[in-house]
């Protein structure tokens, strides 16, 4: 379906009196802006920790020979894995989703804030627990990068083990239980005139995330409460039992592929919603954003079908044909994106950057993966340069985006060009040196996962590129970090102009930062861009 | 002075939010994945283990079928509760809830014996762990369906809950609807395929 828009609009409607949320102190709060600030807070400081871990294991990996973390490995390379694949990217989305898509939908608060708030806690907690097992001593062995589960001891696990599954368990839960927060926000609390088809697409798309994270999330818990048992009372299940290994493998993958999935639908979203508020008009095609983001999510869904990787996978057939069909719906929004960007009058900002630069890091993994298909690979590091690259990398990127977008809305003001454009330099510098150093180890042959290994042709060089782009990245992250803090603990008193930009959808109606209760008075909703309905009827109401 | 174009007429009473009666649904769905997972694995040891129950288990169909049974009378005193509130009867709908919460604790209660005369335990075999987690979440589901309505119980005796407003038995009667599905399917799986 098509909308035009309508000829003029009316003025704002006045917002119907809601209780404004309690803002209280960050532990009784139930504002959702500040509830998903924390969130961000959170996922910013599991960066910092996995990405310490990360730049540490690339030293090691520099140059044949080289002994920086002794016999730790293993085990630092379990913590990296775990805390950047579950404690930063999927959290950070569920912050910020927290925090905007309440005023993108004119709502003047979240659907459950005490939910909200006891998944933010619950989140720290298990996050906190995940950490503290890796320091205290190594967990058996345990890692989400394998497909083995861990046998466990006779007798029981060691105590660290078991922290480890309890606190990764708490963090699922908290992700379903801010994920059923939103998907209700979103379902029940639009503003009135505000339909699905009109939604902006960052709520469109975390709407949709919340949905597969519904269905998804709940397998893993159940995995890891399987494991958990098994754990504690002396390994039954996954210790010389035939059947036991393919049950974590599924367990772990109906979670694991959609999630790889899912930290980038978000960002699709920003890129679609920072592509039109930066052009100054909406998306060529908000049907054809709207059908590559469902497309993206139900593939998502549809990636269930194992690998070769997993033992008795159910639809092993469709598996190759699904993950290389998500191509599609991402090309589609791409596409819309830039088709607006090309018919608009795009304004420079840095948050264009950032999506640019997930757009690239996208399409150099794509090349990779196709130059591996032609020329095969031998060394499983190309593996860790596909995942930083395409599963990490990009996602990052657009998280990026969404914050500088957003700045005004979470911290009450923009955050500064410049800093923002050296920032993005580093990152995106850095992704891309250490993803080519990567790929570049894999197809001269070099493994994954081992401290030492002997380099083979150009190894050394590659090695140095990869730490080199790992050092980057970091000070990227660090740059980003140091400016989001600046700004949150400036916390200004002057409010700045509510729609710096000249913004299309809800939440620009409204100050900067947003006060308690979310809106004075909502605009109403015609048409998906209501701003720019509303700027219509006043110029024309003004004959300017 | 007139207002050509408001799009909202001023007068329209407040559409209902529904919002706990929404997030019911999706918990129910999510729910649904995490007995789904549990069931699966059940199901993938059946075919790779052993044939169920193990030789040196003896499943006593009689405490399960109870089980089942027990939760199953609860859906008529929990829609009796709620056509009840529905139509002002605050005094019948509390004695639905009454009968409704008992059933729960009887059902937590039958469970928690049944589980020590079985003979095996997460110790000692596959099945052991994967029945032991399956009634693990089976049972937290039920307590969490006699929380929601002991509160409603409580809400309703302080006139909270009434014609003008039974979202709240609503939802309740949602969720025990699904511990009902929930434990027709274990009993299915555990008690009567053997």
């Amino acid at each position: 379906m098509t909308e035009t828009r309508p000829a003029a609009a009316g003025p704002p409607n006045e917002v119907a009196p809601s209780p404004a949320p309690s803002r209280g102190t960050l532990l009784s709060t139930s504002d959702h802006k500040r509830l998903g600030l924390a969130f961000l807070a959170g996922a910013l400081a599991f960066l910092v920790v996995g990405g310490v871990v990360g730049v540490v294991l690339r030293a090691e990996l520099a140059a044949e020979g080289v002994d920086v973390v002794g016999g730790n490995y293993r085990r630092l390379f379990g913590m990296h894995a775990t805390v950047t694949a579950l404690l930063v990217i999927a959290p950070a989305w569920v912050g910020l989703a927290t925090h905007v898509v309440p005023l993108q939908i004119g709502a003047g608060r979240i659907a459950f804030p005490r939910l909200t708030a006891f998944a933010l806690w619950t989140y720290l907690l298990g996050g906190g627990m995940a950490v503290v097992a890796y320091i205290a001593e190594p967990p058996a062995g345990f890692g989400f990068t394998s497909a083995d589960p861990t046998a466990a001891v006779p007798g029981g696990a060691s105590e660290v083990t078991a922290l480890l599954i309890a606190g990764v368990a708490l963090v699922a839960a908290a992700m379903i239980l801010a994920a059923l927060s939103l998907a209700v926000t979103v379902l029940r609390l639009r503003a009135p005139g505000l339909t699905l088809a009109r939604l902006p697409m960052f709520s469109w798309a975390s709407l949709l995330t919340a949905v597969v994270t519904l269905l998804a999330t709940p397998v893993f818990l159940a995995g890891l409460v399987l494991f958990y048992l098994d754990q504690r009372f002396g390994g039954t299940l996954f210790a010389g039992n035939p059947g036991g290994p393919a049950i974590w493998q599924h367990t772990v993958w109906l979670y694991g592929r959609p999630e790889i999935y899912l930290l980038l639908l978000p960002g699709l979203g920003v890129a679609c919603d920072v592509a039109a508020t930066h052009a100054g008009r909406p998306l060529v095609s908000q049907e054809a954003a709207r059908a590559g983001l469902t497309g993206f999510a139900l593939l998502s869904l549809g990636a269930w079908a194992a690998g070769q990787g997993v033992a008795d996978a159910l639809v092993l057939p469709t598996y190759s044909v699904l993950t290389a069909l998500v191509a599609l719906p991402t090309g589609l929004v791409l596409l819309v994106c830039l088709a607006t960007l090309a018919t608009g009058r795009p304004r420079p900002h840095p948050s264009l950057l950032f999506a640019g630069g997930a757009v690239l890091l996208l399409g150099f993994g794509a090349l990779q993966a196709v130059v591996a298909g032609a020329v095969g690979v031998d060394g499983a590091a190309w593996t860790t340069g596909h995942v930083h690259t395409v599963a990490f990398g990009p996602p990052l990127l657009l998280l990026a985006a969404g914050v500088y977008h957003w700045a005004p809305k979470l911290f009450g003001d923009q955050l500064p060009d410049g800093a923002g454009r050296a920032a993005f330099l580093a990152l995106f510098g850095g992704l891309l040196l250490s993803g080519l150093g990567s790929y570049l180890l894999g197809y001269d042959g070099a493994p994954a996962r081992l401290a030492d290994f002997p380099f083979t042709g150009n190894g050394s060089t590659y090695g140095g590129l990869a730490a080199l782009g790992a050092l980057l990245t970091a000070a990227g992250v660090l740059a980003v970090g140091a400016q989001v803090v600046r700004a949150a603990a400036a916390k200004s008193t002057v409010a700045s102009a509510p729609d710096p930009y000249g913004g299309l959808t809800l939440e620009w109606a409204t100050a900067s930062p947003p006060p308690p209760h979310g809106f004075d008075a909502v605009p109403e909703v015609r048409s998906a861009a209501p701003l720019a309905d509303l700027r219509q009827a006043e110029a024309e109401a003004t004959g300017v | 002075m007139s207002s050509p174009l408001l799009a909202l007429p001023s007068a329209e009473a407040e559409r209902p939010r529904l919002l706990v009666r929404t997030g019911v649904l999706l918990a129910i769905s999510s729910a649904t994945m995490l007995f789904g997972g549990l069931l699966a694995a059940y199901l993938h040891l059946r075919r790779t283990v052993a044939p169920w129950p193990p030789e040196e288990v003896a499943i006593d169909q009689y405490f399960g079928n109870m089980a089942a049974l027990t939760m199953l009378l609860g859906v008529v005193p929990v829609e009796w509760a709620c056509h009840a509130l529905r139509r002002g009867l605050t005094r019948q709908a509390m004695s639905g809830l009454a009968v409704a919460i008992g059933l729960g604790v009887a059902f937590l209660n039958l469970v928690s014996y049944s589980a020590g005369q079985v003979g095996f335990d997460a110790a000692s075999h596959p099945y052991g762990l994967v029945v032991t987690a399956l009634v693990m979440v089976l049972s937290v589901c039920v307590a969490v369906a006699v929380a929601m309505l002991t509160l409603t119980l409580v809400r309703a005796a302080g006139r909270q809950q009434g014609p003008a407003d039974t979202e709240q038995a609503r939802v309740a009667a949602c969720w025990w609807h699904f511990t009902v599905v929930a434990t027709a399917a274990v009993w299915y799986a555990v008690v009567v395929l053997q």
